[in-house]
C-alpha cells in the first residue's frame, strides 16, 4: 500500500478504524509497519517507496527523484553518492515514523471517543541490535520510542530472522539494551518467533539440528525474554511443539524460587505466577490463613514471598466446592489478594481489560472503593466479569448473610446425608449378608 | 443487587429445601427398611411357633368380589378349595358383581358340587358400582364371625388363611390381619418383573417396618381377615372410597384395634401386564389415597394413634411435598444443564446422589432376599428401576392431581384388566382347575 499517498493513507486508516470499531477487541498491535525492501538499494526491484506520491514528495523536499538512486548513470547513484542515499534513508525513517503517528492518532481518537479500554502495542524491529534494518527497511526504533512518550502504548521489540538461530540468551541483552531507553513506567515486550525458518538446503544460518526452535533452545528463549522484559509474545504458525508449549509457562516463571517444606512450599517471586498442582490439591493457604485463589489445579500467586500450605481435595464423589466465594482466575497480573468467607479483595494490573472469574455470581463489586455493576457472565461453575485496564483494587462481595447461611446449610446437610447414607448402607449390607448366611438352601424341586 | 443473583439465591434455597425434603423421605423409608429386617427375623420365629400349636378355628367366610373374571375365577376357586382349613368352617362366597361374561356360570358349576362354594349374584341394576359396594352386599349374605377377602385373581397358598386366623385368635387387640401378596405373572414381561420387585419391597419394607416400629399396617385389597363385629361397628366399607382398603385401615385403627402384617401368609395375584392397565390402576390408587387423606385430614389432631397421624402425613407428603421436591430438583437440574440458571452449592452432591441410588438398591435387595428373589437379574432391574419405573410415578401423581384438583372428575372404580392365565410361574405349576361340569364331560 502506498501510504505516502494521502488518499490511500486516509482510506487505510478508515478501514482499520471501522474494523476496530466493529468488534469488541481488547486491544490492537500495530506491527510490521516498515518498508519491505529486501537488502535496500542492493535489491533495486524491491526498494520502496517508489510510488509517484513518494517520489514527488521526496523530489520537492530534496530536489531529485529517488529513482535516480538506482540509476548507475545518475550522479545520485547510491554507490557513488552516499549523501544522496542518506537523504533517502532519512526520508524513509521519517515516513515510517509519520505512519506510526497517523495510526496512533487514529487509535487515540478511538480510545477517547468509543473504546477507552483499548490496549495498544507497537511492534518494532530491533535496529539497535541489527543496524542494517535502518537503511534497508527504514526502521528506527528510537523514533518509535519517542512516540511512546506521546502515546500510551507498550513497545514490543522484534529481532530479524537473521538473528533467530543465535544464542537464545540474546533476549536478555535485548532487554538490557532497551530498558534504559524507555521512560519510567513504560512497558517493554519482546516478540519471539518460533517457526520453521531454517532450511537444510541453505545453511546460511547456524547448522542447528532442528528446523524450528525446540526443547531447551525454546525454553531459554522464553526464560530470557521473561527475565528481560515486562512481557513476551510468541509468533508461531502452529510450529511450537506441543511438549514445548506445556513447558513454556514454567520457563517464563523460572525467576520464581520455589522450595518444598513439610505440608507445602515457600515461594519468592518478583511477578505474579500461576502455580500448577495436581488436581487433588483443593486449596493453598498462607501462614495467616489467607486463601490463595485456584482454578482447576492452578493457583494464582501474587508477587512477594509466601509460605503456602496445601489442602487436599476429597475423592471425586465427595469433592465439594468450598464454602464461601473465591476468585478462580484472572487474565491480568494479580498483585495482591485477601479472601474472607464472604468476599474477595484483590488488586491487579492489566494493560487490556481484565477478565476475572469467581466461584459465585458477585452480589456487589467495588472498584477502587466505588461500586460498579458489570454484568457477570455465567460459565460452568464460574462467573466472570470484565474489569477496566490499569491498576485497580477490587472488592467482590460473593456472599450475603443469607447466601452464606444457605452455603453452610448445604455443606453440612449434604455431609450429614452422606454420612447417614453410608452408615445405613453398611447396616443394610450387614443385614443382607446375615439373611444370605442364615437362610436354608432352597429345596430342590 | 443483580436480579439474576437474587433469582439464583432463591433457587438455591428451593434446591436445598428439596434435597433435604427428599432425604427426609428417604431416611424414613430407610428406617422402615431396617426395621423390616427385624420384623423378618421375628416372623420366622413366629411362624415356627404357630406351626407347633393347635387351634380351634372358627367359621370364616371368604368374600371374593368378581366382575367379569372368567379368565381367572376357576383357578382362584381351585386354590381356595385347597385351603388348609377345616372344611366345615369355611365358606367361599363369590360376589358376582354384574358380570357380563361367564363368571357366574363357572362359579355356579363349582357351587353345584362343592358345598363350601356359594354364588351370590348382585341383583340386576345394583352391580358394577365398585368393590366396596360389592363387599358390603356380600357381607350381608354371611353370618360368619370372621371375614376374609381375596381378589378374584388370587391363588393363595393352602396355609395362608390358617396363618391369618391364628393371629386373630391369639391377639384380641387385632382388628384385622393381612398377609403377603406375590406376583403370579412376574416372568411375563419387563413391567411385571418391575411390579414384582416393587410389591415385595413395599411389603417387606413399609408394611413390615411400620408394624415393627409403630404397630400399624395398611390393609391391601386382598389376603386379609377382619372381625365381623368390627366391620358391623364400622358399617362396612366406605362406598365412596376407591381404595377402600386404606380407608378402612384408618377407621380400624381409630376404633382402637390394630392391623398386623403376617408375611408368611402368602397369596399370588395377577399384576397388570400392559403399561396402560398399570397406569390406570396406579392412578386409581393415588386418587383413592387422595380421597382418604382429605377425608381424615381434619381429624389428624384427634387421632388416638399418633403414629397413624404420622403415617397419614407421610402419605400426604409423598403425594404432594415429595412430588414438588422431586420436580423442583429435576427442573433446576435441567435449567442448570442448559445454563439458564446456575446453582453452585458447596457439598458433596455427587456422593449424595450416588448414596441415594446405593441405598435404593440395597433396601430393595434386602427386601427381596426375604423371598429369595435377590437374583442377579432382579438386582440389575432394581438399578434400572431408579431411572425408569420410578420416574413414571411423577406422571401418575401429576395425572391424579390433575383429575382431582383441576378437572374435578368423579372418582369411580376402575377394574384392573385381567390377562389370560398361562402356565403358573409364581406359587405352583398346577394346571388351571376345571369346573365340575367340564370334568364330567371329560369323564364322559
Amino acid at each position: 500500500m502506498a501510504l505516502t499517498d494521502t488518499a490511500c493513507l486516509a482510506a487505510v486508516k478508515g478501514v482499520f478504524r471501522e474494523f476496530l470499531t466493529k468488534y469488541d477487541w481488547d486491544g490492537v498491535n500495530l506491527a510490521e509497519l516498515y518498508f519491505e525492501a529486501g537488502n535496500g538499494p542492493r535489491d533495486p526491484k524491491l526498494l520502496t517507496p517508489m510510488h509517484p506520491s513518494a517520489r514527488d514528495e521526496f523530489r520537492r523536499a530534496r530536489g531529485f527523484d529517488p529513482a535516480l538512486l538506482l540509476d548507475p548513470l545518475s550522479p545520485y547513484y547510491w554507490k557513488k553518492n552516499a549523501d544522496a542515499w542518506k537523504l533517502f534513508e532519512e526520508y524513509r525513517v521519517d515516513a515510517i515514523t509519520r505512519f506510526h503517528e497517523e495510526f496512533l492518532n487514529m487509535i487515540r481518537d478511538l480510545r477517547q471517543q468509543e473504546k477507552p479500554h483499548l490496549d495498544v502495542i507497537v511492534t518494532a524491529m530491533d535496529n539497535l541490535g541489527s543496524p542494517d534494518l535502518r537503511p534497508n527497511h527504514g526502521v528506527d526504533v528510537k523514533r518509535i520510542i519517542d512516540l511512546q512518550r506521546r502515546f500510551n502504548f507498550t513497545l514490543q521489540v522484534e529481532d530479524p530472522e537473521s538473528e533467530w538461530s543465535k544464542d537464545p540468551r540474546r533476549y536478555q541483552q535485548m532487554g538490557q539494551r532497551y530498558r534504559p531507553l524507555l521512560g519510567p513506567g513504560a512497558r517493554l515486550m519482546l516478540d519471539l518467533n518460533i517457526i520453521e525458518f531454517r532450511d537444510e538446503k541453505k545453511p546460511t544460518v547456524l547448522p542447528l539440528p532442528t528446523l524450528v526452535q525446540t526443547g531447551i533452545e525454546s525454553y531459554q528463549m522464553v526464560h530470557a525474554a521473561a527475565f528481560a522484559a515486562d512481557g513476551l509474545a510468541i509468533y508461531s504458525e502452529s510450529s511450537i511443539r506441543p511438549q514445548d508449549l506445556r513447558m513454556m509457562g514454567f520457563a517464563a516463571a523460572a525467576q520464581a524460587v520455589l522450595r518444598h517444606i513439610p505440608g507445602g512450599w515457600t515461594i519468592e517471586t518478583p511477578f505474579p505466577v500461576v502455580m500448577q498442582l495436581p488436581q487433588d490439591y483443593s486449596a493453598l493457604r498462607t501462614e495467616t490463613g489467607e486463601l490463595i485463589s485456584s482454578d482447576r489445579g492452578m493457583f494464582f500467586i501474587p508477587p512477594g514471598a509466601h509460605t503456602l500450605l496445601a489442602e487436599f481435595r476429597s475423592a471425586a464423589p465427595f469433592a465439594s466446592p468450598p464454602i464461601g466465594g473465591r476468585l478462580l482466575s484472572i487474565s491480568g497480573e494479580l498483585t495482591g489478594i485477601t479472601t474472607s468467607s464472604r468476599s474477595v479483595t484483590f488488586s491487579y494490573r492489566s494493560d487490556p481489560r481484565c477478565l476475572v472469574s469467581f466461584t459465585h455470581r458477585p452480589f456487589a463489586l467495588f472498584l477502587d472503593g466505588k461500586e460498579v455493576g458489570p454484568e457477570a457472565l455465567a460459565g460452568y461453575r464460574r462467573f466472570s466479569v470484565v474489569l477496566p485496564p490499569g491498576e485497580h483494587r477490587v472488592i467482590a462481595v460473593l456472599e450475603t448473610t443469607v447466601s452464606y447461611g444457605v452455603d453452610i446449610t448445604s455443606f453440612w446437610s449434604s455431609w450429614i446425608i452422606v454420612a447417614f447414607g453410608m452408615t445405613s448402607g453398611a447396616a443394610l449390607l450387614t443385614f443382607y449378608a446375615a439373611v444370605r448366611i442364615s437362610r436354608r438352601p432352597e429345596p430342590k424341586t | 443487587m443483580p436480579e439474576q443473583t437474587l433469582l439464583e439465591l432463591d433457587l438455591s434455597i428451593i434446591f436445598l429445601l428439596s434435597v433435604i425434603m427428599i432425604w427426609f423421605m428417604i431416611a424414613y423409608q430407610l428406617v422402615l427398611a431396617l426395621a423390616g429386617y427385624f420384623h423378618y427375623r421375628g416372623s420366622l420365629r413366629e411362624k415356627r411357633s404357630i406351626d407347633s400349636r393347635q387351634f380351634d378355628f372358627p367359621m370364616v367366610s371368604i368374600l371374593i368380589p368378581a366382575h367379569n373374571e372368567e379368565k381367572v375365577i376357576a383357578r382362584t376357586l381351585g386354590a381356595m378349595l385347597k385351603m388348609d382349613y377345616p372344611r366345615d368352617r369355611l365358606e367361599i362366597l363369590i360376589i358376582n358383581d354384574g358380570s357380563s361374561d361367564s363368571t357366574g356360570e363357572i362359579v355356579g358349576r363349582f357351587a353345584q358340587t362343592e358345598p363350601r362354594v356359594r354364588l351370590y349374584n348382585i341383583p340386576h341394576g345394583e352391580g358394577g358400582r365398585g368393590k366396596s359396594r360389592a363387599l358390603n352386599l356380600g357381607l350381608r349374605q354371611t353370618g360368619s364371625e370372621y371375614i376374609a377377602v381375596y381378589d378374584a385373581d388370587n391363588t393363595p397358598e393352602p396355609s395362608a388363611l390358617k396363618y391369618l386366623m391364628s393371629q386373630l385368635l391369639l391377639d384380641s387387640e387385632l382388628g384385622a390381619v393381612l398377609g403377603k401378596f406375590r406376583t403370579v405373572n412376574k416372568s411375563r414381561n419387563l413391567l411385571t418383573r418391575f411390579i414384582n420387585i416393587e410389591t415385595l419391597s413395599f411389603q417387606s419394607m413399609l408394611q413390615a417396618g411400620r408394624w415393627k416400629l409403630f404397630r400399624i399396617a395398611t390393609l391391601p385389597g386382598t389376603n386379609f381377615v377382619i372381625r365381623r363385629s368390627l366391620l358391623d361397628r364400622l358399617h362396612g366399607w366406605d362406598e365412596e372410597a376407591i381404595t377402600e382398603d386404606s380407608e378402612i385401615s384408618i377407621r380400624i385403627n381409630q376404633e382402637g384395634y390394630r392391623i398386623k402384617y403376617i408375611p408368611y401368609s402368602i397369596t399370588y395375584e395377577q399384576e397388570p401386564e400392559t403399561w396402560s392397565a398399570w397406569i390406570n390402576q396406579r392412578t386409581r390408587w393415588v386418587r383413592g389415597n387422595n380421597y382418604v387423606a382429605m377425608k381424615f385430614l381434619k381429624e389428624i389432631p384427634a387421632f388416638k394413634n399418633k403414629f397413624l397421624a404420622i403415617e397419614l402425613l407421610y402419605l400426604l407428603s409423598l403425594y404432594y411435598v415429595f412430588l414438588v421436591a422431586i420436580v423442583s430438583s429435576d427442573v433446576l437440574f435441567l435449567l442448570g444443564v442448559f445454563n439458564v440458571v446456575v446453582i453452585s452449592l458447596p457439598g458433596p452432591y455427587t456422593a449424595v446422589w450416588l448414596v441415594a441410588i446405593f441405598l435404593f438398591v440395597l433396601e430393595i435387595l434386602l427386601a427381596l432376599s426375604y423371598d429369595r428373589e435377590d437374583t442377579p437379574g432382579n438386582i440389575a432391574l432394581t438399578s434400572m428401576m431408579y431411572f425408569t419405573y420410578c420416574q413414571f410415578w411423577i406422571y401418575i401423581v401429576g395425572k391424579a392431581i390433575y383429575l382431582d384438583v383441576i378437572k374435578k372428575e368423579k372418582r369411580t372404580w376402575v377394574k384392573t384388566v385381567r390377562f389370560d392365565v398361562g402356565p403358573a410361574s409364581g406359587n405352583t405349576a398346577e394346571p388351571v382347575p376345571k369346573p365340575p361340569a367340564m370334568r364330567s364331560q371329560d369323564q364322559g
